[in-house]
């Protein structure tokens, strides 16, 4: 200090620094506080040493100064350039030393919130300074919001806290019907701790940390004090789309209101972001170059793009690509990746659904190595085979029921008496796996679509049509390739003898487009030997199922629901799909040959069979079911699958066959999902299913369809040493193609039932133009069984229904995309999946 | 630093100081009692303990030997210093005080004898040199030892077109200039001057004689201090005049 000055007071402030090295510094610097710096004020009441020239910077024609603090300052600067206000002082130095420091001790100096100040001062004068702050205010708390995200643990951090214990793995599921608070992670199943055995609800935007829809997370559980339950309250703003969906999500959960371990989501594994479809919201100014789009999938965030097109897409769906989420940005960036084409139009609705679900819409590559079959080199059945397979060509009479057109047959039956007086039944399905050979190009363009997709008027194969529509379809009057379950039957129509006879080489006589038709067969001296065979045929069936039911096995309700389209491809009427005999009959002769296969390969490959099983439905799940019945006066019990069978038997109103149907809808929906499993990675005791009541169950019957059917053949001929079981997958590998599969079937399913494209688009569609595209399928569906499911959570029944509708509509919407609907992963599923494979082949 | 406004408008300096004022300065004598003499100094943040011990020992015939050890505290940075003593930049400061004292202690009145000084930077925050200094002269009166003068240290830098005075760490570290000057005060003879960096000749004698004015104020406290130090001893010990 240079003397004769009084000395300042010193202050430290402490600051901590990161060296060049990164290293956290502390650093003391020190502050001289100063009170010998003059108010230039002509009202100054203090006697400051001003100086002349300067005197008068601050104005005396005001009644008081106001000295905002930086964060004021910097957050309310439009505040304070209203020209109104005058009188502010702004300090050079941070303003929470005048705070402390000066607060109202000092006389003329008075510390008001700004809030404070405003309103004392200037509420009345000035009209809209409120109004002005109140939305600053808004914005700046959204953005405090939106930048709660926190970063990510580095990696290694994440393996060890899963090693240990202290974090979960697992998808993340976010709530349809509430995307903006909650989402949920399903644990992996692979997870030993599974004992808790529930998902663990995300809450909230910041919990989620950034997370979107499937993606692959680390979660890490809040103290027991902050877990919460689910919200059971539909968002209303939404509700119209969303409480179609609302069903879905409960189903998975627990009950509804209990407390749920509630966790934050830490970091992200593997992200599954894909292309999504999105459209403009409608009063997005053009010319911008950051646009926020919506996406389709309501789950999914507004995704921030940058385009100086927005005037030409704004009626358009277009997909675009997430890129990154940074910490500090409340929506993903992502980029415009291309358009579909205008809203409303049926082929844009179309490759929506199909980007949306990740269907696969390129056409197959040319490099495969496929066989040929043109008129001038028709293809023709190998001599070698012929002395492999076994010839049934002119020994049986074997004949496919399917619709009419339908392309793809793969499966086949025959019966008829031996010399003994047994009964022979055949399944024959299409041997698929002989053109498709593990590894090859073609199997592993199936393995990655896993399933044909349909759609009312087209359909996306799963093999090349070379070979669905035509060498592996049995069709009527060629020879084949196939694979045959063969069942001796005594006349007690007990099982005498299964045979696997694998190979054969089949001739199909006729096809059998339904059974009303037959008399317009031209084949008029096969007719009645037909007829005499389809309906021992139906008996034998009757018979088998009639063993099932008292097994304990479902019945569940569906409706189906028949689409006529007209050639513009508009809906032009639809009709509820009659229910034939026939179907239940081809039905159970395919779970019938399921069920065996399923026993042979489960035998030969105890560790690394694909089967496919059905769980025990959770009982809080039956909560909607037991209510709806109580409604009416019965009670449903649960107990067993016998018990719900017999009891859902008794539900009947004479009179109104309604109810009961209604009831049987409502029990497939309390289902729990049936999935495909490796035999390796579960115990003997889940193997069962549920909802057929049989103890081993798979998919075999349609592998032109199905990928898993494709599995099942190979494993099969391996087990019966046709081939040899070097190329079949162990139980990881199985495993893994398992969970694929699973993933592709829900897609499936979900595609057709669709229910993700908003409603309001849909229903906007549909009352505006007629029905366009199979989209509305559901729509008109909808209003079909309105009145028939109205007095029950309408559209939370229906949803469910949709959703299992597809795996049954697969093959007649080739026809004229007929609508079955069971619930696809059930019990019931499974049943008619059988049924529509037996109906498939006309 | 750059974008570090060290002057600003209003003629402020980061720390809130105009620019001739110096850090505050507060000192201590006689702080050790087995040391012959000892002084600790704190200028603003930077603080510094020196002390004395005399002793005869025959290596110069004619006057003292002055023996000066400077070091620093591993705690005085920021970060952990790893030698404090030893290193290049100690031994320098080492020399430079040593020649500093060599100039100012009445050498040929101790002939084979020699004087140790000992400085400790506790907490460094620019101007090392000027509060070592500053302690060792408080710590040689302390000892009484005969000196020319007090010997009072300074820095100065020139940022903005002006001089400023007694710089700390943070105006040292922004890479301007840095007199340091160590003067006589009474007869205004230097007997150091260190610059570091570059300055413009035409500016040289301004911005030292902005450090001697520095050292004239450092001398005004420190002669206080030490008159007030010389009366409270003699009210001790009874020997008010």
């Amino acid at each position: 200090m240079s003397s004769g000055e009084e000395p300042l007071e010193k202050g430290n402030r402490h600051v901590r620094l990161k060296n060049v090295n990164g290293k956290h510094i502390s650093v003391v610097r020190e502050v001289y506080r100063r009170d010998d710096i003059p108010c230039q004020s002509l009202l100054c009441l203090a006697n400051c040493p001003n100086d002349k020239d300067d005197v008068g910077l601050l104005p005396a024609d005001i009644t008081h100064y106001v000295i905002p603090d930086c964060q004021v300052a910097r957050d309310y600067l439009e505040i304070f350039e209203t020209p109104e206000i005058t009188g502010i002082i702004f300090l050079q130095t941070v303003a929470h030393s005048i705070l402390t420091d000066c607060s109202n001790k000092t006389i003329n100096v008075f510390v008001l919130t700004l809030k404070e100040y405003l309103d004392t001062f200037w509420k009345l004068a000035v009209l809209g300074l409120m109004e002005l702050y109140d939305s600053i205010t808004a914005s700046l708390e959204t953005k405090i919001k939106s930048k709660g995200y926190l970063g990510y643990l580095p990696t290694e951090v994440l393996e060890a806290g899963l090693k240990s214990g202290q974090f979960i793995q697992g998808f993340i599921n976010v709530n349809k019907s509430n995307a903006a608070e909650e989402a949920f992670v399903k644990r992996k199943r692979r997870d030993p701790k599974d004992n808790e055995g529930s998902d663990i609800l995300i809450h909230g935007k910041s919990s989620r940390n950034r997370a979107i829809h499937g993606d692959l997370v680390v979660v890490e559980l809040l103290p027991r004090s902050e877990w919460r339950g689910r919200s059971l309250v539909i968002k209303e703003e939404k509700q119209e789309k969303e409480d179609a969906e609302e069903n879905d999500d409960t189903e998975e959960m627990e009950e509804s209101s209990n407390v749920m371990p509630t966790g934050q989501v830490v970091g992200i594994v593997q992200r599954q972001w894909r292309e999504y479809v999105a459209t403009f919201s409608q009063n997005e100014d053009a010319g911008s170059g950051k646009v926020l789009v919506i996406p389709w999938d309501f789950r999914i965030p507004k995704i921030r793009i940058s385009t100086r097109q927005v005037n030409t897409l704004k009626d358009q769906r277009i997909v675009v690509k997430i890129d990154s989420w940074d910490v500090d940005s409340q929506y993903p960036n992502g980029h415009f990746v291309k358009s579909l084409g205008p809203i409303g139009d049926l082929e844009t609705e179309i490759s929506a659904l199909l980007v949306e679900n990740s269907i696969l819409l390129t056409s197959f590559s040319e490099a495969q190595e496929l066989p040929v079959d043109t008129s001038e080199h028709p293809w023709e059945i190998e001599a070698s085979e012929l002395t492999k397979r076994r010839d049934l060509r002119d020994t049986h009479l074997i004949f496919s029921i399917d619709p009419k057109g339908c392309e793809d047959v793969d499966d086949t039956l025959s019966v008829r008496y031996l010399d003994n007086g047994n009964i022979e039944l055949g399944v024959h399905i299409a041997d698929v796996t002989h053109f498709v050979k593990p590894g090859s190009l073609t199997d592993q363009e199936a393995k990655i679509r896993s399933t044909t997709v349909y759609l009312a008027d087209r359909r996306y194969d799963m093999l090349p049509s070379i070979l669905s529509a035509n060498l592996c379809s049995l069709i009527s009057g060629v020879d084949r390739y196939a694979v045959s379950v063969i069942w001796e039957l005594d006349s007690c129509y007990e099982i005498a003898q299964a045979m696997f006879d694998g190979i054969s080489v089949t001739k199909i006589v006729e096809n059998v487009p339904e059974l009303k038709e037959i008399p317009q067969n031209k084949l008029s001296y096969k007719v009645e030997e037909l007829r005499s065979f389809v309906s021992l045929l139906m008996e034998i069936a009757r018979h088998l199922k009639a063993k099932r039911i008292q097994g304990g096995a479902l019945e569940l309700e569906s409706v189906e629901v028949q689409v006529q389209l007209t050639e513009t491809k508009s809906i032009a009427d639809l009709t509820p799909k009659d229910h034939l005999e026939i179907h239940d009959t081809i039905a159970e002769c395919m779970i019938f040959a399921n069920h065996w296969v399923a026993k042979k390969i489960a035998e030969v490959f105890p560790n690394n069979a694909l089967l496919r099983h059905h769980p025990l439905p959770k009982e809080e799940q039956f909560a909607n079911l037991l209510s709806c019945a109580a409604a009416r006066g019965f009670t449903i019990n649960i107990t067993t699958n016998k018990d719900l069978a017999d009891s859902l038997d008794k539900c009947v109103i004479p009179g109104d066959p309604e109810v009961n149907k209604l009831l049987r809808s409502l029990a497939t929906m309390a289902m729990s999902n049936a999935s495909y499993f490796s035999t390796g990675n579960l115990s003997r005791t889940e193997f069962f299913h549920y909802g057929l009541a049989l103890d081993l169950y798979t998919h075999f019957t349609s592998p032109i369809r199905r990928y898993a059917d494709v599995l099942v053949h190979r494993q099969l001929m391996a087990a019966i040493g046709y081939t040899g079981s070097s190329g079949l997958p162990g139980n990881v590998e199985l495993d893994e193609l398992a969970e694929h599969i699973n993933y592709k079937h829900r897609v499936r399913i979900s595609l057709n039932d669709s229910w993700a494209h908003s409603a309001s688009t849909r229903i906007d569609i549909v009352s505006n133009q007629p029905f366009i595209s199979s989209i509305q399928q559901e729509d008109t569906h909808k209003q079909q069984k309105a009145n028939m499911i109205k007095e029950v959570s309408a559209a939370a029944v229906e949803r469910r229904i949709l959703t299992s509708s597809y795996e049954l509509g697969v093959n007649f919407e080739q026809i004229k995309a007929e609508y079955g609907q069971t619930s696809s992963n059930q019990s019931f599923y499974c049943l008619f999946e059988s049924f529509k494979e037996s109906a498939i082949c006309s | 630093m750059a974008g570090l406004e060290l002057l600003s408008d209003q003629g402020f300096r980061i720390d809130g100081r105009r620019v001739h004022e110096l850090r505050k300065i507060q000192c201590r004598l006689g702080v050790f009692s087995q040391a012959d003499g000892s002084a600790y100094i704190e200028q603003g943040n930077t603080k510094v303990l020196a002390a004395i011990r005399g002793s005869k020992q025959k290596t110069l015939h004619d006057k003292v030997l002055v023996n000066c050890q400077y070091s620093m505290a591993t705690f005085s940075t920021g970060e952990r210093k790893r030698r404090p003593r030893g290193d290049r930049k100690s031994q320098e400061m080492t020399m430079h005080l040593r020649q500093t004292f060599d100039a100012a202690i009445l050498t040929n009145l101790y002939p084979r004898s020699q004087i140790d000084i000992f400085v400790e930077v506790l907490q460094s925050d620019g101007g090392n040199y000027c509060a070592s200094v500053n302690a060792a002269t408080l710590a040689l009166i302390d000892a009484g030892i005969p000196l020319k003068d007090y010997v009072c240290a300074c820095s100065a830098s020139f940022v903005n077109d002006s001089p400023i005075v007694d710089i700390n760490y943070l105006e040292e570290s922004s890479g301007k200039p840095e007199i340091i000057v160590a003067t006589l005060p009474k007869s205004e003879q230097i007997v150091f001057l260190e610059m570091n960096s570059r300055l413009h000749e035409d500016n040289l004698s301004k911005v030292v004689d902005t450090a001697v004015k520095g050292c004239k104020d450092v001398y005004q406290i420190l002669d206080t201090a030490v008159r007030d130090h010389v009366s409270q001893v003699a009210t001790v010990h009874g020997w008010e005049n």
